[in-house]
């Protein structure tokens, strides 16, 4: 399920600037939010935005606590540095040593990653979680020791929402890091050729489907112009008479018609009927019009795959004041985000989210990689729960370290991301359904959250995720 | 039938919703004359602060609303008033609506410090829970409650401007200030008063909307840019036509929903307030579509040399070959950038300075000229600047069609039309970007030299931008240019001199949208890539801002503009900890425009004649500059002789 979250932006992207612009950068969220592929582009402008001066060298380390915020966070470093641990005994510097500086970015005693993100422009903060998932994952490395007597630097940039910024910042941190992990940027395709070149190891969720096709980058979720089979034959089993009456809302954005279009391609080839669809703008106010004709249509499931958090409650919202009731109201991953039930109210009672990721704010606690996350998510800004950019972020940056482990002390950037290529099937520790980082194979397995009394809930499986309903749809063709 | 009645019914709820947003707008400019574009904006601060007192403070929503209303808005009103709007009066429109755009700019920055645009906010509905039933559809009580408002909002104001002394006044003010005081009205009070009414109303809009659509600083703040159709149809003065028109808005998109099929229906349906703002503008009698004002120059303009244009454009392609190595790649990514905007803005310096048309699409025709480069030439090619100015030439001057009968506000209103159109029906069609909306342009190679690097792109811009400056300035120099500052003077007077203003404008609108498209090939290049947001109406609108605040009438002006838009990131980073601070300070720096609309880069002018006057004791010079005038924007000439 992958790009969830963020609400707004809208329009706003406008400014942009002017960045700007908004209107497409929405949506290309909300697409991003369902969990498909998310091609990329749009975005308001920008503006402009700098680079530079935003890194913050951050040494996350043991016992960190502090950080700031939105990007610029530092941990307060105190961990230990070699010694390793019994329960990691990649911590320690090997007898041999370690090469010292191996490669761009390493030192004898560290491993410098860098990571760009939006952290301010028009809609400020969007990609705050994905700093800080980095940051509270880097923390937990180093406070067990790090990797072969290395501890994790990062250095986080700002594009300001802006391609050009990020272009900038991405070819500055090429020349100075090693690897790049937890980045989220709307425009992270815009330095395709320098990171393909530079063979740098690129452990990033990248929203933009160029730069998830480069050899070298290596998502915890990959994902292609389709959709995952499970849920919709989870659904069809359920409700075979709804699946062939369904209606379709999405936003009218290209990245959120590409993923639609993959989504309706899939759920045509498991037997799905779209008998009323609509892509809306992100200026309209009302879906009542909507509710009426899906009522005329003999709509049963209604299905959002690429619509954001807004939209979605103001759907639910008409939707109830008609008394217009559903076999099934599935909202991509939209369920789940605490914005959803605050806008929706009651009318989001009932409302499907079928996503990809462990319910990582607190409800499965019991999967220990979940209470790192949210205990060191917490131990670098407290009190901060962690957002979906901040699940992906701590996942990316668990993938490398697995990597950098696997590759042994003498690390290359060449060396890494053979070792990537060699995990196999990867699932964060259980934080994700598994997936192959390094054949770009994406999770088939994934969870229903159902909202109920205005809580999210596990609605099936009863926990962790279910797997054996079918595999990943790909648009012929599509890349 | 009773399917229509229903479609009909949901269609009047929606219409109401643009009718209350237009009936505030139409309010505003019958009482001031000017059509405020922030109108939007203080709705938007009036739902969050009647959140902020509900909500978050527990106050009762009557309480609540009556303190927003009668106390907050007319404030809020009175005080923009004061500071910006009463000197507004007999601005030239451009400058008013770089005002109003300012002030818009500058609340949603205000907004997004106050309140974090991340957080969800819930505004609960007016009588929470109660609806009726009318022909198989539930109306809530907060929905009548909106139809009844917008329908006694429409009536009580028509009766306040015809039956009233105070509303006859208003509207008296609006028309001649001078007369209107021989008559014992107070211009000054009455204006404050309209203003304060006028914000009043769009708290109103804000409070009754943000239940419906949750609190969202920029769809609050950007949902009247809908209701600027139903605006037109009452022609910008009558209320119940105005109100009419919002519902008939509101029908068109419900029926639309109804009747068309689903693949036409999604195309369709975003364009319609546009297409019919445009049809109204286009339909509504020539006569009767005046609502700009004849601005007058006061002095000859006087502008650089031949020699001094090209002097100023070789010393600054050396002092950026000078500096470039000197710049991180941050900074000459942002310093590209600046160049670019310099680049599109000196196209407004054409089209607005100088030929007094004012455009809310110049970046449009900078989306075409880099949709023809990355689209045919991938960006290698001389021959895709080319195209790129051809097809956006072209393009302005299909744009420019309008604007053979329309001047002024209505002008502005049908380029912003055609920039929202051209933005839904083709930037984001998938067959124009391509596959997720993005479009790869690369740099040029010209006479065999790669400009690949940023330090050589960022020395090709500036050169570009130099040579089109020198460009500019021999244009406006010769008779082509003489008759657009007539043209911008009087066009009656220009017609009655037998100047063909037709083929003029088609002209300096299809020059203009050439070199923004020309700007769009840079404006790729230094990206690497540009999607279809891009190119929003809005862009165009904030670099009309910022080309205004520092000078629209000049060169100079243009790449000031430029480099402060390209900078603006600077102060981002230099102040990470206020939100939003980008937007904050190009909006207040509207505010100088108020004072100076010549922007502030003629506040250098008396320097530049100066020295000027010091080297033609010298060499024999003459061109003696006054002070910079006070008020509209004319020709004043440029403190760096570049530049120009």
């Amino acid at each position: 399920m992958a790009r969830m979250r963020v609400g707004v932006v809208l329009l706003v992207l406008m400014f942009a600037t002017a960045a700007c612009g908004m209107r497409v950068s929405a949506a290309r969220l909300a697409a991003a939010r369902s969990g498909q592929h998310v091609s990329a582009g749009a975005g308001g402008g920008a503006t402009g935005g700098d680079v530079g001066g935003t890194a913050a060298d951050v040494a996350g380390a043991a016992g960190s606590s502090g950080g700031a915020g939105a990007g610029t966070s530092t941990g307060a470093a105190t961990g230990g540095t070699g010694g390793g641990s019994a329960s990691n005994p990649a911590a320690a510097v090997p007898s041999g040593g370690n090469g010292g500086a191996t490669d761009v970015g390493v030192t004898a005693d560290s491993i410098t990653i860098g990571n760009v993100s939006t952290l301010t422009g028009p809609v400020p903060g969007i990609f705050e979680g994905a700093v800080l998932g980095t940051q509270a994952a880097v923390a937990y490395i180093n406070s067990q020791g790090g990797i072969y007597g290395r501890q994790l630097k990062l250095i986080v940039r700002d594009d300001q929402f802006d391609t050009g910024q990020n272009r900038a910042a991405t070819i500055d941190l090429i020349g100075k890091t090693f690897a790049f992990a937890g980045s989220f940027s709307l425009y992270d395709d815009a330095a395709l050729d320098q990171l393909k070149s530079s063979n740098v190891v690129d452990a990033t969720y990248s929203l933009s489907e160029n730069r998830r096709a480069l050899p070298n980058n290596f998502s915890v979720q990959p994902g292609h112009m389709g959709w995952r089979l499970g849920p919709l034959n989870y659904f069809k089993n359920k409700f075979p008479d709804a699946v062939t009456k369904v209606g379709a809302i999405y936003g009218d954005v290209p990245a959120s018609v590409s993923s639609y279009q993959g989504w309706k391609a899939a759920a045509q080839s498991a037997g799905y009927k779209v008998v009323y669809e609509r892509g809306f703008s992100p200026t309209e106010t009302d879906f009542t019009a909507d509710v009426v004709r899906m009522r005329q249509a003999g709509v049963k499931m209604v299905y959002l795959t690429s619509a954001d958090v807004r939209p979605t409650a103001r759907l639910a919202k008409a939707m109830a004041q008609q008394n217009f009731t559903v076999d099934a109201f599935v909202s991509g991953g939209v369920a789940y985000d605490p914005n959803f039930l605050t806008l929706a109210g009651p009318a989001g009672n009932g409302v499907y989210s079928e996503q990809q990721m462990a319910m990582y704010d607190g409800e499965d606690a019991s999967i220990p990689e979940v209470k790192l996350l949210d205990d060191w998510s917490a131990k670098v800004r407290p009190g901060y729960k962690p957002d979906l950019f901040a699940v992906f972020a701590w996942g990316s940056v668990r993938l490398l370290a697995d990597a950098l482990k696997a590759a042994g002390p003498r690390i290359t950037r060449a060396s890494v991301n053979d070792a990537i290529r060699k995990l196999g099937t990867y699932d964060v520790h259980g934080l994700l359904p598994p997936a192959n980082p390094g054949t770009k194979a994406p999770p088939t397995c994934y969870l229903l959250v159902k909202v109920n009394n205005g809580f999210a809930r596990y609605d099936s499986p009863p926990q962790g995720f279910r797997c054996a309903d079918g595999g990943y749809f790909q648009v012929p063709g599509a890349p | 039938m009773t399917t229509f009645l229903a479609y009909t019914i949901v269609g009047i709820a929606t219409g109401c919703i643009y009718a209350l947003t237009a009936s505030g707008l139409v309010v505003t400019y019958t009482t001031s004359g000017i059509f405020n574009f922030a109108h939007g904006a203080i709705g938007m601060l009036c739902a969050f602060g009647f959140w902020e007192l509900t909500v978050k403070d527990g106050w009762p929503q009557w309480l609540a609303l009556i303190f927003i209303l009668g106390v907050a808005a007319p404030l809020l009103g009175f005080a923009i008033d004061r500071v910006l709007m009463r000197h507004l009066h007999g601005a030239a429109v451009s400058t008013q609506i770089v005002v109003t755009l300012g002030l818009m700019v500058a609340f949603i920055g205000l907004a997004s410090i106050r309140w974090n645009p991340a957080e969800a906010r819930v505004v609960p509905e007016f009588f929470l829970g109660h609806h009726v039933r009318l022909f198989t559809i539930n109306i809530t009580y907060h929905q009548l409650t909106m139809i009844a408002v917008a329908a006694l909002v429409a009536g009580f104001l028509r009766l306040l401007f015809t039956r009233t002394q105070i509303g006859i006044a208003m509207r008296a003010v609006v028309d001649d200030p001078e007369l209107a005081a021989l008559t014992g009205a107070d211009p000054d009070r009455v204006r404050a008063v309209s203003w304060a009414l006028g914000a009043s109303l769009a708290g109103l809009a804000g409070i009754l909307l943000a239940p419906l659509i949750s609190l969202d600083i920029v769809l609050l703040t950007l949902l009247v840019i809908n209701g600027y159709a139903a605006a037109m149809v009452g022609r910008l003065r009558s209320l119940p036509m105005t109100f009419a028109g919002g519902l008939m808005l509101g029908l068109a998109e419900t029926y639309a929903i109804w009747k068309l099929p689903s693949g036409v229906l999604t195309k369709i349906r975003p364009s319609i307030p546009i297409i019919f703002l445009f049809v109204v503008l286009l339909v509504l009698p020539q006569a009767k579509l005046r609502a700009g004002r004849m601005v007058s120059a006061r002095r000859a303009p006087r502008v650089a040399t031949l020699g001094e244009s090209i002097a100023g454009g070789v010393a600054l392609i050396a002092l950026a070959a000078v500096i470039a190595p000197h710049l991180s790649q941050g900074d000459l990514t942002l310093a590209g950038q600046g160049m670019v905007y310099a680049l599109i803005m000196l196209s407004l310096v054409l089209l607005t300075g100088y030929a007094g048309q004012t455009s809310l699409a110049q970046m449009t025709f900078v989306g075409i000229g880099a949709f023809a480069m990355g689209k045919y030439f991938g960006g290698g090619s001389v021959w895709g600047i080319v195209l790129a100015a051809v097809l956006a030439g072209a393009v302005g001057a299909v744009a420019a069609l309008p604007a053979l009968r329309l001047q002024g506000l209505y002008l502005a209103l049908s380029t912003l039309a055609f920039a929202e159109a051209m933005s839904t029906l083709f930037f984001k069609n998938t067959s124009v970007f391509g596959y997720g909306g993005r479009l790869a342009v690369g740099r040029p190679h010209l006479l065999g030299v790669s400009f690949e690097g940023d330090r050589a792109y960022f020395i090709l811009i500036t050169a570009v931008f130099s040579l089109a400056g020198v460009g500019v300035l021999a244009l406006r120099r010769g008779k082509f240019g003489r008759k657009l500052v007539a043209m911008k003077d009087s066009p009656a007077a220009c017609a009655t001199l037998g100047i063909d203003l037709t083929f003029t404008k088609l002209t300096v609108f299809a020059l203009s949208a050439a070199l923004a498209g020309v700007a769009g090939v840079f404006f790729g290049g230094v990206r690497g890539q540009v999607g279809p947001g891009d190119f929003e109406m809005l862009q165009s609108a904030v670099l009309l801002l910022l080309v205004t605040i520092s000078g629209i009438n000049s060169v100079t002006g243009a790449l000031a503009g430029g480099l402060t838009f390209g900078l603006l990131p600077k102060v981002q980073q230099a102040f990470k900890s206020i939100r939003s601070v980008v937007y904050v300070l190009p909006g207040l720096g509207a505010l100088g425009v108020v004072r100076n609309p010549n922007g502030w880069t003629s506040e250098f002018a008396p320097l530049g004649a100066r020295i000027r006057r010091r080297s033609s004791r010298d060499g024999g010079g003459d061109d003696v500059v006054g002070p910079a005038p006070r008020r509209e924007p004319e020709e004043v000439s440029d403190p760096v002789a570049v530049a120009g």
